[in-house]
């Protein structure tokens, strides 16, 4: 009775230690086992194997994305960022995901979701912005594509999973992830799921007690920069027309009611005094 | 005092964001006397309209155009191209504005040696782990998030 038990668990423990091994070859065990140490990972470590399994591709997913654009070298304003962005989260469908926001080095303006609850935004895009309610209407909209799992969805299938399919955290499979990254962030989703996000994005601002109109200005503003800034040129070629997300955009929010007479703070001071720094 | 009166006129340009903005109406829109779909209308503005944005208010800009004054919706206005004489947009043109007293045009080209991220450098991105590691050190608690936004008076809706 004992030994078979006893061979079950030494298949387990041999079974770890092959992941265990992978994952120091690919880097991840040293992330690993920081991150069991802090509260939110230990919900973390509690989730079922689909969570983990989106835990390991958003790791390499926003890993890949990070090795195209560093991070921006602010701690202040990385803080401010997953403030007002962890804050949204916690108002979502999503909370107990180990969120993660940064801000990417580059005069490019894009944002970027990936699995796991990793949100990217570039400092050429916080320029753009005026205020703290376009940045909560940006940050929602992509932690809407994580509540939504559109880029999950989008790597496993280029990752070669079929739909119930286990991933096999080796190598190889990682190494397709990464390219899946490469391929999915070049091409962009689906043109429903960046409508769908805009809508449920400005819906989970307000949620969070931001102007829903925030990401709708905010989609505004770049709309009226220069179309051949080759700044804009990933968010053109990933992304439907601008001018035909304010108006879908505006269509949804009309149905919320006016909600024009009252005065929100949109944040705008404090907006400038955190991220002013990143003009020079 | 000198000081706290620039600090002023800053935060003024800063907050006071769409004060120098313009834009073109982009369909027939009804000029309002407040900002709900309900409120009296004012006049017709036509296609092509231009006016001058005050404010925005939800869904609502508020707006000049020859003698009247009034509002209308976001969507039924397009923003002044910001690169163009006038036209500004978001805090780096504004801090450029309050540095330089003028509305400067944007380069549109990347600084030299700052990395761009098109599809080149997504085609020849490697995954960094080390960048991920140092993104875990920037991560706030749920706990910390939710103090700040109760400092700004930020009221999740039940």
């Amino acid at each position: 009775m004992r030994g078979p038990l006893i061979l079950a668990l030494a298949g387990v423990l041999s079974a770890c230690a092959v992941m265990e091994e992978t994952m120091n070859q690919i880097g991840a065990g040293d992330l690993y086992r920081q991150a069991a140490g802090t509260a939110s990972e230990a919900r973390t470590a509690l989730l079922g194997p689909d969570e983990e399994e989106e835990r390991l591709i958003g790791e390499q997913a926003a890993a890949t994305l990070l090795g195209a654009a560093p991070l921006l070298a602010d701690r202040d304003a990385q803080r401010y960022v997953n403030l007002v962005g962890r804050w949204i989260a916690a108002q979502g469908t999503r909370p107990e995901l180990a969120w993660r926001f940064g801000i990417l080095d580059t005069p490019h303006v894009g944002a970027f979701a990936a699995p796991g609850g990793y949100v990217f935004v570039t400092r050429g895009l916080l320029l753009e912005l005026r205020n703290e309610a376009e940045l909560a209407g940006v940050l929602a909209h992509e932690i809407s594509h994580v509540e939504e799992r559109h880029h999950l969805q989008g790597l496993r299938r280029q990752a070669g999973l079929a739909l119930a399919e286990r991933l096999q955290p080796d190598l190889q499979t990682m190494g397709r992830i990464a390219e899946g990254t490469r391929e999915l962030y070049s091409r962009g989703l689906d043109r429903g799921d960046e409508f769908g996000a805009d809508r449920a994005g400005a819906r989970l601002a307000r949620k969070a007690g931001y102007d829903p109109y925030g990401l709708l200005a905010a989609l505004q503003t770049l709309d009226s920069l220069n179309p051949d800034d080759s700044r804009l040129a990933l968010m053109f070629d990933t992304h439907p027309r601008l001018a035909d997300r304010v108006q879908r955009l505006d269509q949804d929010l009309m149905q919320l009611g006016d909600g024009g007479g009252e005065r929100l703070d949109n944040g705008a001071a404090r907006y400038a005094a955190q991220l002013r720094r990143l003009a020079h | 005092m000198k000081q706290r009166l620039s600090l002023l006129v800053v935060l003024a340009l800063l907050s006071g964001r769409c004060l120098a903005d313009t834009g073109t109406v982009i369909r027939p829109s009804p000029l309002q006397a407040e900002p709900y779909s309900d409120a009296a209308t004012l006049t017709q503005l036509g296609r092509g309209t231009a006016v001058r944005l005050l404010e925005r208010q939800g869904g609502w800009y508020q707006v000049s155009s020859g003698q009247w004054r009034g509002w209308v919706r976001l969507a039924s206005v397009k923003l002044e191209e910001s690169s163009g004489a006038g036209g500004e947009s978001g805090i780096g043109e504004s801090l450029r504005f309050a540095q330089t007293g003028r509305s400067g045009a944007r380069s549109t080209q990347a600084t030299t040696g700052v990395r761009g991220l098109d599809k080149k450098a997504l085609a020849e991105a490697t995954p960094d782990r080390a960048a991920l590691q140092q993104l875990d050190e920037f991560a706030v608690s749920e706990g910390e998030a939710a103090a700040q936004a109760r400092r700004h008076g930020l009221r999740p809706e039940s």
